[in-house]
């Protein structure tokens, strides 16, 4: 989709075309399943969040101040959509892995991705959006609508925490990013 | 370990990446798309909704604030109404101008009309027990059987009627009409309306009221002046109505060496421009009057308000190219503008205008733009739109005067997306502001 059929259809949408957004979706739902899957693991979780992340869109649609940014506020619903849950689905799991009598709780943990999945918000999503879903630090920042410098801040805390959880020694560099 | 060793184990350590959606997914998607409600319905809905909370809301107060009334004194009563929000609760006395008259099922009400010997405002209403269009309104109105047209008045000489109107619900709207009547302004005239078609309905809404110069008129003589070296400026009179507000005052050129041309920015409280003048014209080679007296009328300055200032201004003629020399500048849009990446547009020493969007809806193409620089009112006026063969399309509606280099909007019929747009203005004058002359005139409250 051209970038000007693209502008065309976002303010058809927001004057209440439904084929309009419709069409936006389309043409990003590979993305918006890209994200999700990052976020959650089940696909009937995905598709949970993509479908109120479309509802809540539509709904919300005429409050879209600058059509420009459309792209980037969907994708804003649809984390949010996502890290709700997340949040469910940690309150009612149902695991058959009890802990074991006597193991400290400050015992390492090599599990990388539990480790991941332990983070607290928004560092779990920061990581998880940036190495999983391969998403660039400046999309992410536009996403979640803080600065480049405090979501590098952030990412490289979110680094240091999981070195610590997975108990290797870190050196107390400063952190950069590769891109 | 460090950050990079970190960053690289967070790579490897991620999933596949996705090469398809999976079914359940794409099905879900698709699901969701085709059961999207109709946002029309959904506003209704909506509306509804909160319709009923503000009715209830309203209700509880209004009976509040009616009951304390109904025991109030008539100065208390009078104090409450000038209260925000409350004030419209406690009833108003009865205009002697309302009166109604019911055809095709559609009740038209003229609820008030303040006429200050120049504005004229009409207030009405519209209710009918079916769905109507009230915005469109065709109408004649007389002033002593002179009728006053949509645009310049007969040889007698108003301004253009102007038409606001707002939908309350389907089947009740709410208006107002207001002119200004210039050369013929009788202190009391006798006023015929006659509405032959409301929306797509025709029929006949006639009213003829004998009409008195309102009473409500707020007299002030300032008595302030202003001098520099290039003229000096005495306010004399201000009067303010509901409608209208006037200034008398007298200027002289001191500078006669340069063609200049002297005007005015009245200025509310809120630091917004209520309207402008320009008055005094001078050049060197005798064109013109090196002093005068000069009375303008202007928009009415909102209620509540507790001071205004006059801005003293003036243009020099210099051989800057006017927007009358033919000189343009083109754009053609390549690209959608945006807030943050604007269509830039040079406007010579007065400023710039940026085109910040253009919307293509079914029914219309909408441009927004802004000015920044000193003559807000002539840069956004010397600004239009054209396609690549030079036509221009047809306007559907227009911003009002940019007064506050606020953001404009310009509606025109639908263009095609495909088609090219060509942004045009020309160089504009620039105004200059002489801070050392402005003038406060403080209200009565």
């Amino acid at each position: 989709m051209s970038e000007l059929a693209w502008n065309t259809d976002v303010q058809l949408a927001c004057a209440g075309d439904r084929d309009a957004f419709g069409r936006l979706i389309r043409g990003i739902q590979h993305e918006m399943y890209g994200m999700a899957k990052s976020l959650l693991n089940q696909d009937e979780d995905c598709a949970d969040a993509i479908q109120e992340a479309i509802l809540n869109a539509y709904r919300s649609l005429p409050k879209l101040r600058e059509p420009a940014y459309f792209r980037t506020w969907i994708f804003r619903i649809l984390i949010r959509e996502c890290q709700q849950i997340y949040r469910r689905r940690k309150r009612t799991v149902v695991s058959d892995r009890l802990p074991e009598s006597g193991v400290s709780a400050a015992e390492p943990d090599f599990d990388l991705r539990d480790a991941v999945d332990r983070l607290s918000e928004p560092a779990r999503t920061i990581v998880k959006l940036h190495y999983y879903a391969d998403r660039s630090l400046a999309e992410i920042a536009q996403v979640l609508g803080v600065s480049e410098g405090t979501l590098k801040s952030r990412l490289h805390r979110a680094r240091a925490q999981l070195a610590k959880s997975l108990k290797v020694p870190t050196e107390g560099e400063i952190g950069y990013e590769l891109r | 370990m460090s950050s990079v060793n970190m960053d690289q184990m967070l790579r490897e350590n991620a999933p596949q990446r996705i090469s398809a959606i999976p079914p359940v997914v794409l099905e879900r998607i698709e699901r969701t798309l085709s059961g999207l409600p109709d946002r029309a319905v959904m506003r209704r809905r909506h509306k509804i909704r909160r319709w009923a909370y503000a009715v209830a809301s309203m209700v509880v107060l209004g009976s509040a604030v009616a009951g304390f009334a109904s025991f109030s004194t008539p100065e208390m009563q009078s104090q409450m109404r000038s209260l925000p929000v409350i004030g419209s609760l406690v009833p108003l006395p009865d205009s002697p101008y309302e009166r109604s008259v019911k055809d095709q099922g559609i009740e038209f009400t003229i609820k008030d009309i303040i006429y200050d010997g120049f504005g004229l405002s009409i207030e009405y209403s519209l209710s009918s027990d079916h769905a109507i269009d009230g915005r469109d309104l065709e109408y004649e109105l007389k002033v002593n059987g002179l009728p006053i047209q949509m645009a310049v008045h007969d040889k007698d000489g108003s301004g253009a009627v102007q038409v606001g109107s707002r939908k309350i619900n389907f089947g009740h709207y709410e208006g107002v009409l207001e002119t200004t009547l210039y050369n013929y302004r009788p202190a009391s005239f006798n006023l015929s309306l006659e509405v032959t078609k409301i929306g797509i309905q025709t029929g006949k809404w006639s009213f003829a009221i004998p009409i008195e110069k309102t009473s409500k008129i707020t007299v002030m003589e300032p008595d302030v002046s202003r001098t520099n070296s290039l003229f000096s400026m005495k306010i004399e009179k201000v009067s303010l109505s509901p409608v209208s507000t006037q200034v008398n005052l007298n200027y002289a050129v001191i500078d006669k060496s340069k063609s200049v041309q002297i005007g005015y920015f009245l200025v509310g409280d809120t630091g917004d421009v209520i309207d402008y003048d320009f008055f005094g014209f001078w050049d060197p080679n005798g064109v013109g009057a090196d002093s005068g007296r000069y009375t303008s009328h202007l928009s009415p300055v909102p209620a509540g308000s507790r001071y205004l200032t006059i801005r003293p201004l003036y243009f020099v003629a210099d051989g800057t190219p006017s927007y009358s020399s033919g000189v343009t500048a083109r754009e053609t849009m390549n690209r959608l503008p945006t807030q943050d990446d604007p269509i830039i547009l040079p406007q010579g020493k007065a400023g710039r205008l940026l085109v910040t969007s253009v919307q293509y809806f079914p029914d219309r193409t909408v441009v927004r733009f802004r000015t920044e620089g000193s003559n807000p009112v002539q840069q956004s006026q010397m600004f239009w739109v054209e396609d690549e063969h030079g036509n221009h399309p047809k306007f559907v509606h227009l911003s009002k005067l940019n007064l506050n280099n606020k953001e404009q909007m310009m509606e025109f019929e639908p263009f095609p997306a495909s088609g090219k747009l060509v942004f045009v203005t020309r160089p504009i004058v620039p105004l200059t502001f002489t801070p050392d002359m402005e003038m406060r005139i403080n209200l009565p409250q």
